[in-house]
């Protein structure tokens, strides 16, 4: 009777012993997953705002370009209704004055896209690089980017790393050591 | 019992004396200290396909390069340091990931290249700055070292006034060619202040 007894129980510690083994396994081979608002970090990034001010000072810049410049036809356009005198060269003005209008307007809407594309692209460099440190130094195997477009439906806010990672990247940009 | 009591303030006072004290290195152990990334006066991003690396190069550092010896010519030593102090050095270190020349890292077309190299040579002086006791120091010693493709890496020597007193430095490159947009590297101060004192010969 006292033979069995000693069996069952250590049958149950070994069945135990083998569950919590299992359940060590388990959670040691399991991903560490966490996510990140993208839209988020992407706004807090410091360089962001900084190339943010930067490109509306040019845009700003080149507005006031082409506003003069389109001051200048109206005043000539006024010219040429209301007067007869110097009509030739006023038209000439005139025309010459629009080419330049279009042409720079052209320029300008070019340009403006292309610095639109570095300056995310240059962002999006140095944002993917220091995500791509926490991730390494925090050992996280995966870091998913939750921005509403349906990419992540759903995902438990203990797995939140936004905030962490605004103040990470906006201090490795800032030249501060890494992870 | 007040045996123990003054053992413990012993111990206690000679650890803080201890840590408040420099460390003294041979001429051999202070060049390794320096160049050793850990002592936090080599500091690197990677970006794109480039390695940014900025290291602060201590006055006596140079002085001692510059002699190229071990054995230590203390009037020449001196009198160096005496010629170049009021300046503080960098060499900023551009290194492309992908293992080829870095001038021509993602370039499509020869006329690529020579921009590169003018900009290299000449106009990324304007690009460069130090931040430091929140003042902008522009840089006034500039030298891009040409290797002619023989390294994967070319080198930027670079001198910015030194201010009185030492505070934590940050060097902005605020680059127009290689796409990576503008790079900050910082010098902790508290590395600055570890630099250690070299026993001459």
């Amino acid at each position: 009777m006292k033979k069995t007894g000693i069996i069952i129980s250590l049958g149950v510690m070994l069945l135990l012993m083998a569950g919590v083994s299992i359940s060590l396994y388990s959670s040691l081979n399991q991903p560490k997953i966490a996510y990140i608002q993208t839209d988020k970090v992407y706004n807090e990034f410091a360089y962001k705002k900084e190339l943010e001010v930067k490109y509306e000072e040019v845009l700003g810049y080149r507005k006031r370009i082409l506003d003069s410049l389109e001051i200048q036809i109206n005043a000539i356009s006024v010219n040429i209704q209301n007067s007869e005198h110097k009509r030739d060269e006023n038209v000439q003005t005139y025309q010459y004055l629009v080419m330049q209008y279009q042409e720079k307007e052209k320029t300008f809407e070019e340009d403006n896209q292309k610095m639109l594309q570095n300056y995310t692209e240059q962002i999006w460099s140095q944002l993917n690089k220091y995500i791509e440190e926490y991730g390494n130094a925090e050992k996280i195997d995966f870091i998913y980017g939750a921005n509403g477009s349906g990419s992540v439906m759903h995902a438990n806010k203990s797995f939140d790393l936004t905030d962490k990672m605004i103040s990470y990247v906006n201090e490795r940009y800032q030249g501060g050591a890494s992870k | 019992m007040m045996k123990t009591k003054y053992y413990i303030i012993f111990f206690f006072g000679s650890m803080m004396l201890f840590s408040c004290t420099q460390k003294e290195l041979s001429v051999k152990d202070y060049l390794a200290w320096v160049n050793n990334p850990e002592n936090g006066l080599k500091v690197s991003k990677e970006i794109k396909d480039y390695k940014i690396e900025l290291f602060y190069k201590p006055a006596e550092y140079i002085a001692i390069n510059e002699q190229k010896t071990t054995e230590i010519d203390t009037t020449l030593f001196y009198q160096r340091i005496k010629e170049i102090k009021d300046f503080q050095y960098y060499t900023l270190k551009i290194e492309s990931l992908k293992g080829t020349e870095m001038m021509r890292t993602n370039i499509a077309s020869e006329h690529e290249y020579s921009q590169r190299l003018q900009y290299f040579s000449d106009l990324v002086q304007y690009d460069l700055s130090l931040e430091e006791n929140n003042d902008t120091l522009t840089c006034q010693l500039f030298h891009f070292e040409r290797n002619y493709g023989v390294a994967p890496y070319n080198n930027i020597v670079l001198g910015f006034p030194k201010p009185t007193q030492e505070s934590t430095k940050t060097l902005v490159f605020n680059d127009q060619i290689l796409g990576i947009g503008k790079i900050k590297l910082k010098i902790e101060k508290e590395n600055i202040d570890n630099i250690p004192n070299i026993i001459l010969n």
